[in-house]
């Protein structure tokens, strides 16, 4: 066994939840903004719908293959050998680049609006720093961390829907379809690539639930719950900054908790604010990186995954520093991305097909 | 390799000499802009940037023989390009968030501002909470030179008086600038700006003397909105369309409203409107298009001039009637003007057509102004008057002959 | 478990360097310690002269027992003048019963007689090795030799001067037991079975440090603690090897989980009834003799902020109480570091007014705001250090000397700003509101590093540090138990007595973690019966 902890059914919930929230709490609403408009909510459910369904394939994949773990699921299918390339070039090419967008995520933010001076290669490194540590430490402790963390979260959000509730202007949301379905559900699309998609790292972690059997509904759950709180915040932007603001900005929940202002006096809280995506964030990278060992050790068969998280922290490092050269690109890849992350989707979908042909595993 | 604790030492020790660096800036070394005016001469953009001398507003070492603000001036291609040679004068960084107004000449307002402003937005260091106004017949910087009383930081002096003035009297309109970037950009509303004014001599202004005086000889006041086609100043609104226009966009919170009285024409009552609210509707505007207006107001009796009985509800009833009509008669006017005066829909009746009628509105998005001026608009004011204050009668039906 | 091994090889190691050292024990003497008693007096009377150095404070009272000749050994001071005295007063008195009585001398030895005569009020016991022998006397008995028998009787004389018990100083309340333990192992457990009469309140003793002997008594509630915890307590205190234990934080380094931490995983109180209580929860305390602190573990985080009192005052009350605990430990965590980043970072998060007055006060400042806040905790770290081993008079003359003059005079002169002093005081303030004066100090040592951070990264430190350390927290153990329990993992039945304390009534179950069998507290509630 690679990890010798076990996490239980509930804390695997709040780490699906968390994770889901991840980075794209910070630019989900403007993504969606950008072509669903008012109609951001109606996107945001179609995609946590579909991102439900796909989250019950990917449970059905793992329960298929007796709970083992992806890289063990890609050798039962694959073979040994090309199952362990195939592993190997899925972590390379969609969960590492995923890791460096999320670290890059966090960087571009703080130098966009909070510490413009500051290098971001500082940046990087503290959060990576904590990242890693706590990827030694295992999974049992960064789960109970983010347990820890849970609270906090609830706290903050509660307290910017409660600020932000006397600004709220419910017409906003009108006028319902302007444009037709298209535009909502290309919209939805960039929903589902982006968090839900991305919940594939979880086949990582569900064999060391205590009971796997049982982490179905804490999944769908998770997601539900993390996906419901993004709609929430989308449709937050939407009501009280308005469409136009919101898909013009780059970080609009930034921008929506800087509008916090009860009576001159509760304001200018959204450093704070930012803490409930710079817990989330963490959240995602400290699993993404986690199971990014975790692969990489079964692929090479290294008996102890934590011996790769200083190399492997150190090449995200590198290419998170390299792999967007400005803002700019960033706009313009993030549709290309989209269709890039559909590709690596079509994946379970084909080891589901490749179990079906050669009957049911073990 | 295996991270020990021990390297943690050199690390803990890095940090204290990276402290410092970066965007680490003391507290005492950033000039705290509070506002800010725009000007434009010959083809470059005139920044004026009034910033707070700490020292002598805080209460403990409050030094009174100082100003407690100071202004600096550049000029520049671009703003940024002007604030960044202010470090030529200025002797602090300037520091935007806590900027309160952002003051624009009425000159560059006619000529348009809509494209001077992308800095605001776009810069981190700006909040969009600050308040946008327009230097009626004066240059930005005369209004910003000006020392005030009282409230001393002479923006604070004006973002507060704003705030107050929209909340309670309401012929001016406290326009964030947030607000007023949507207005820039939805096709369904034109912006206005509240102008704001000086009265005596602005070089008379920037003088200590101005603070000592007890009827200072300078002042600043707001006056009515100005009315823009997109980022280009069109007119002055009056008064009484001012109010209109807050009647309409729903912006009244509490106002007074003044009438004649019906026993005695030459005295007045005021009514004090305490609650206002406004609906805007639209009729099926493919066949039969037409808007309305309804507003719904709470008041109080607030002053009586006449001898009248206001203990009887035939009274309470013929009041208001005439604070109705009273009403109405400024949102008409507020509607005419928008309709034959300036022929734009300042009035955001675009943004309703876009969300009741969204197919509609698709086909008259482009020339929504001209689709405007021919729709009929209709207007309904309801008034209920609740409170007589703490008399009933006044003591005016008994006084002596 | 990586702590564990390291913990186990430090063990090993201290071993082995001891192994290295020369022995301690005397090389000239004779006759070897596991040597049985020689029937020769003078022999024995010689070897234990040796044995002890000749110490002054060792006496030998000779006497004629019959016709024999015997020997009194004790120390001076360790035992009680009193019992030596009514011994030689009934020597005297029977001494020609003894030499007389046929009975006695020729059926059975005089010091069987001895036995059978002290018996009943002292205990008495016989023992043949000189090893006892010595190890008797120095536990404070005293030993009779009788000249020809070649087994000694050793007397229970014990009674050295002990401090009385008195009221707690380090933990008080306003309502509650105010008894405190004291240095005496004895005293100390049975303050807690006047508490506990039950009989499955356990008592294993033992004694660890090879030259000290100091006794250690674990005390437990059978069917009540968890017995794998019980096991693993043993285990780790056998395997200390050590000369002495002086203090339980001997006990406490060697037993915790983690070495690498500032923060204490296990629980000292000088309060019987705290280690009553614990003890109910199924926790286990160790006691050691010579100190009036005694351990509890496991101790888990929320432990540090549960106070006696909060059991002795109505539940609504101790819930505010144990909040503001909490909040207090925040601030005084993050008072001075939120303070640096606002000020040096995120300055447009202050209201303007306030942002106009600090800019004020720190004009003419001399030190950046991060050298400024930390010359004033470090000055308030050595004030607080020199207030508390002075003197009591002397230490409040210290504290106005540093608050008063130095606070309000480097303000004054401009060297530092009203501000930060009123930051630290209260940061300081708050850190003293903590009930458990080594969680407190963990907190002390942690500000100064998010006071870096925060000078270095802002608030983007600060919750970078604020990570760390959660990870940190999520990572510790105290035997066996996850530190941050019931927090995380979240557990919550047991969040009943944690950050709030729910009425007693509620307090129904016991912590779920340490106890697996026995988990409802019987009889608590009203409702169960």
């Amino acid at each position: 066994m690679l990890e010798n902890g076990k996490i239980s059914v509930r804390q695997f919930t709040v780490l699906v939840a968390l994770y889901t929230v991840g980075t794209a709490i910070l630019i989900i609403p403007s993504i969606l903004a950008a072509k669903a408009m008012q109609d951001i909510w109606i996107a945001g459910l179609i995609g946590l719908g579909s991102g439900l369904g796909l989250v019950f394939f990917y449970w059905k994949i793992s329960e298929r293959f007796q709970f083992m773990n992806l890289v063990e699921i890609l050798e039962k299918c694959f073979g040994k050998w090309i199952g362990k390339a195939v592993a190997f070039s899925y972590f390379t090419f969609y969960i590492f680049i995923l890791s460096t967008f999320v670290l890059r995520d966090i960087g571009d933010f703080m130098l966009t609006v909070m510490m413009v001076e500051t290098p971001i290669e500082a940046i990087h490194i503290i959060f990576l720093a904590v990242v890693l540590y706590g990827v030694k430490l295992g999974l049992e402790a960064f789960t109970r961390t983010t347990e820890l963390f849970l609270p906090w979260i609830v706290i903050l959000f509660v307290v910017l829907f409660i600020t932000l509730l006397p600004q709220i202007e419910f017409t906003n949301i009108l006028p319902i379809m302007e444009n037709g379905i298209q535009p909502v559900l290309r919209s939805s699309l960039s929903f589902i690539v982006f968090p839900f998609l991305e919940l594939v790292v979880f086949l990582m972690i569900i064999p060391y639930v205590n009971e796997p059997k049982k982490t179905k509904k804490a999944f769908l759950l998770g997601t539900a719950l993390g996906g419901g709180l993004l709609i929430l915040i989308a449709t937050l932007s939407i009501l009280v900054i308005g469409v136009t603001e919101t898909a013009r900005s780059i970080y609009p929940t930034y921008d929506l908790s800087k509008t916090i202002n009860i009576r001159e006096f509760f304001q200018r809280v959204e450093a704070f604010m930012a803490l409930i995506w710079f817990i989330t964030v963490f959240v995602k990278l400290v699993v993404l990186t986690y199971a990014l060992c975790l692969g990489m050790a079964s692929v090479f068969n290294v008996q102890d995954y934590k011996l790769l998280t200083l190399p492997i922290g150190l090449l995200l490092y590198i290419v998170s520093l390299v792999i967007f050269p400005s803002s700019t690109y960033l706009i313009e890849f993030t549709p290309i991305y989209d269709f890039y992350a559909v590709l690596w989707m079509l994946m379970p979908v084909f080891i589901w097909l490749v179990s079906l042909v050669r009957g049911k595993p073990v | 390799m295996k991270l020990t604790r021990k390297d943690l030492i050199p690390v803990c020790a890095l940090m204290l000499i990276l402290t410092g660096c970066w965007n680490n800036r003391e507290i005492e070394d950033i000039g705290i802009a509070v506002a800010m005016g725009i000007d434009k001469v010959d083809n470059q953009y005139v920044v004026t940037v009034q910033l707070v001398n700490p020292s002598s507003i805080s209460a403990r070492t409050g030094d009174s023989s100082r100003a407690p603000i100071v202004t600096y001036q550049e000029k520049g291609k671009t703003i940024f390009d002007a604030i960044r040679r202010l470090t030529k004068t200025a002797p602090r960084k300037t520091f935007y968030p806590h900027l309160k107004m952002l003051v624009i000449s009425e000159k560059l307002a006619r000529e348009g501002f809509a494209n001077s402003l992308d800095l605001l937005a776009r810069d981190p260091e700006f909040r969009s909470d600050f308040y946008v106004v327009v230097a009626k017949n004066h240059r930005a910087d005369h209004v910003l030179n000006v020392l005030v009383p009282v409230e001393k930081i002479a923006a604070q002096n004006m973002y507060s008086k704003l705030k107050t003035s929209a909340d309670v009297f309401a012929p001016t309109l406290a326009l964030t600038f947030g607000d007023l970037l949507h207005d820039l950009t939805s096709p369904g509303k034109q912006p206005v700006i509240t102008g704001i004014q000086l009265t005596g001599e602005p070089l008379e202004g920037e003088k200590m003397e101005n603070l000592q005086r007890v009827n200072p000889k300078v002042r600043l006041k707001y006056t009515n909105i100005a009315v823009f086609k997109v980022d280009k100043l069109k007119g002055w609104l009056n008064e009484k369309e001012s109010k209109g226009y807050n009647y309409i966009e729903n912006n009244v919170k509490s106002t007074i409203v003044t009438v004649p009285c019906f026993t005695d024409k030459k005295e007045n009552l005021s009514i004090e409107l305490i609650d206002s609210d406004t609906k805007l509707k639209t009729n099926s505007m493919n066949s039969h298009p037409e808007m309305s207006v309804s507003v719904k107001t709470d008041a109080n009796i607030a002053e009586v001039g006449c001898s009248i009985d206001l203990t009887k509800q035939e009274t309470i009833n013929k009041i208001e009637k005439l604070v109705e009509k009273d009403i109405n008669g400024k949102i008409r006017s507020a509607i005419k003007t928008a309709q034959q005066k300036y022929k734009l829909d300042f009035l955001g009746f675009g943004e309703v057509v876009h969300r009741s009628e969204p197919k509609y509105w698709k086909r008259v998005k482009k020339d929504w102004d001209k689709e405007f001026v021919n729709i009929p608009i209709k207007s309904k004011v309801r008034v209920h008057i609740h409170k007589l204050g703490k008399r009933s009668n006044s003591y005016i039906n008994e006084l002596k002959e | 478990m990586v702590f564990k091994k390291r913990a186990l090889k430090k063990l090993v190691k201290d071993k082995n360097e001891a192994d290295a050292q020369p022995q301690l024990e005397d090389p000239k003497i004779e006759a070897p310690p596991e040597e049985a008693l020689s029937t020769e007096l003078n022999l024995n009377i010689q070897y234990l002269q040796q044995t002890f150095g000749n110490s002054s404070d060792l006496s030998f009272s000779d006497f004629e027992l019959g016709n024999k000749k015997a020997v009194l050994i004790y120390i001076n001071g360790l035992v009680d003048k009193m019992i030596i005295g009514h011994f030689f007063e009934n020597i005297g008195r029977f001494d020609h019963l003894i030499k007389h009585s046929e009975f006695l001398t020729k059926t059975i030895e005089a010091s069987d007689f001895m036995k059978q005569f002290f018996a009943p009020v002292n205990q008495v016991k016989e023992v043949r090795l000189y090893k006892k022998v010595v190890s008797a006397i120095l536990a404070g008995n005293a030993v009779l030799l009788v000249d020809s028998i070649s087994h000694a009787l050793v007397i229970n004389a014990k009674g050295w001067r002990d401090r009385d018990v008195s009221e707690s100083a380090t933990e008080n309340v306003v309502r509650g037991p105010k008894e405190a333990f004291t240095e005496n192992i004895q005293t100390n457990t049975a303050l807690v079975r006047r508490k506990i009469k039950d009989p499955r309140l356990w008592l294993e003793k033992k004694e660890i440090g090879n030259i000290t002997q100091t006794s250690i008594s674990v005390m437990y509630i059978h069917s009540i603690a968890n017995d794998k915890i019980v096991k693993e307590v043993h285990e780790r205190l056998d395997k200390i090897d050590i000369d002495g234990i002086l203090e339980s934080n001997y006990i406490e380094e060697f037993i915790q989980d983690e070495v690498y931490t500032p923060f204490p995983t296990v629980f000292n109180t000088e309060r019987p009834d705290v280690v009553a209580a614990a003890l109910l929860e199924g926790r286990i305390a160790i006691f050691i003799d010579g100190t009036p602190f005694v351990l509890l573990v496991p101790a888990l985080f929320t432990h540090f902020f549960q106070a006696a009192e909060d059991y002795y005052q109505r539940w609504d009350i101790s819930t505010l109480l144990r909040l503001l605990r909490v909040t207090a430990y925040f601030i005084s965590l993050l008072g001075p570091s939120v303070y640096i980043a606002i000020i040096n970072f995120h300055q447009e998060m202050l209201p303007t007014p306030l942002l106009i007055s600090l800019a004020a006060q720190r004009e003419g400042v001399p030190f950046p705001a991060l050298i400024e806040a930390l010359i004033m905790e470090v000055t308030l770290e050595i004030l607080r250090e020199a207030g508390l081993r002075l003197p009591k008079a002397i230490g409040q003359t210290v504290s106005i000397v540093g608050a008063l003059v130095i606070g309000q005079a480097a303000v004054e002169a401009g060297i530092i700003s009203a501000a930060m002093v009123i930051v630290v005081s209260i940061t300081a303030i708050s850190n003293f509101i903590l009930p458990a004066y080594n969680m407190g100090i963990a907190v002390r040592i942690l500000r100064f590093l998010f006071m870096f951070l925060a000078g270095s990264f802002g608030l983007y430190g600060i919750a970078a540090g604020i990570f760390a350390l959660s990870l940190h927290l999520c990572s510790l153990r105290s035997f066996g138990i996850p530190y941050m329990e019931p927090l995380a993992p979240y557990i919550g039945s047991d969040m009943k007595d944690t950050l709030w304390r729910k009425p007693r009534w509620k307090l129904v179950t016991r912590p779920r973690l340490l106890n697996q069998t026995n988990v409802v507290r019987e009889n608590v509630s009203p409702k169960n019966k």
